[in-house]
């Protein structure tokens, strides 16, 4: 059961074995939450949205075509429509995400430091819009490249280049504290 | 390359120059060696990712795929109810129609059994007309 793949577990969780089925939520889950959550922002809402893109896999296992699409682009895909269909509905963007990530190994200091940065990040990233805040997800957290970013997002790879684009651009002047000025140094980011 | 360029490429491939295509990589790392500005750019897009990347969320709990994979079992559950009383429903639909068509009948029957042996009745009740056809003891006694 270990070595199947994706597309075997599937055909297996068609059949209704919930063996299966586990183990794709067991594979998948943490990069589906990394970019749900980094979409809405609120873990909660993340956690609901990752659920309910799971029930829809285990109900409408039937409907995925392996010849069309990969079985994780077409979770993302997923995914990615019920984080639009929430981030319509007003959301602020929450710091608790953020927390759990900090290196217990490094000093108070440097830890609180990292947290109020990485808070600046979520803050900034809730001010994106929808599909730059998925691109963004999807190259920084999931790691994808901008060819498999755009077959989740079903646009071209000159459209997530944009979107990155932007979204860059929008993160460095959202990220830059206005006592600062115009420096661009880096510790223009730490703060 | 220009400063302006420089800029361009790292604002769509960000601060890692191994990610950037291969005509622009070794122009960018070519020019990052020669220009400070282009070393304060890369260093300003280089710290963007870093924070951006160090904002990923946390792995999800082991509690949520207990959750996910009971509310599928759930939902199986309700499906297997759901289409249980359904196959129930549109049996007792299909039993009463076929109940309802033989009461039917039936009454129906009843009604004609009832009705016909009321006429027959009614003639008997007529002994003039009736004798006067059937009763071969007045024919034969009849003279004209």
């Amino acid at each position: 059961m270990m070595e199947l793949d994706d597309e075997a577990l599937m055909r297996q969780t068609c059949e209704g074995d919930t063996a299966a089925y586990r183990m794709l939520v067991q594979r998948h889950i943490h990069r589906m939450l990394r970019l749900a959550q980094g979409m809405v922002g609120e873990r909660s809402d993340a956690e609901d949205i990752v659920q309910e893109a799971f029930l829809r896999v285990w109900v409408h296992a039937k409907s995925w075509d392996a010849t069309r699409a990969k079985f994780t682009t077409w979770l993302y895909r997923i995914v990615f429509n019920l984080c639009v269909d929430q981030t319509r509905k007003p959301v602020g963007a929450s710091l608790d995400l953020v927390i759990d990530r900090v290196d217990p190994q490094i000093d108070a200091l440097e830890r609180i430091q990292r947290q109020e940065s990485a808070g600046q990040v979520v803050r900034a990233l809730s001010q994106l819009p929808d599909t730059q805040r998925a691109a963004v997800a999807l190259h920084y957290y999931e790691g994808l490249s901008n060819a498999e970013a755009a077959e989740v997002l079903s646009v071209s790879i000159g459209a997530v280049e944009q979107l990155l684009v932007r979204a860059r651009r929008r993160l460095k002047e959202l990220l830059r504290p206005p006592a600062a000025g115009d420096t661009g140094k880096d510790e223009d980011y730490d703060a | 390359m220009t400063l302006e360029r420089f800029t361009q490429l790292a604002e769509v491939f960000g601060s890692d120059l191994h990610a950037w295509p291969e005509p622009h990589r070794k122009e960018g790392l070519a020019f990052l060696m020669e220009s400070p500005d282009a070393r304060l750019i890369w260093r300003e897009f280089q710290t963007l990712d870093r924070l951006v990347q160090e904002s990923a969320p946390s792995p999800a709990a082991d509690q949520l795929v207990d959750l996910i994979v009971n509310r599928a079992e759930a939902t199986r559950q309700a499906y297997v109810e759901d289409h249980r009383n359904v196959k129930a429903t549109r049996s007792l639909a299909y039993w009463s129609v076929q109940a309802a068509a033989f009461a039917g009948v039936f009454l129906l029957g009843m009604a004609l059994g009832l009705t016909v042996p009321s006429i027959h009745f009614a003639l008997e009740t007529q002994p003039d007309i009736v004798s006067l056809v059937y009763d071969p003891t007045r024919m034969g006694g009849w003279t004209p």
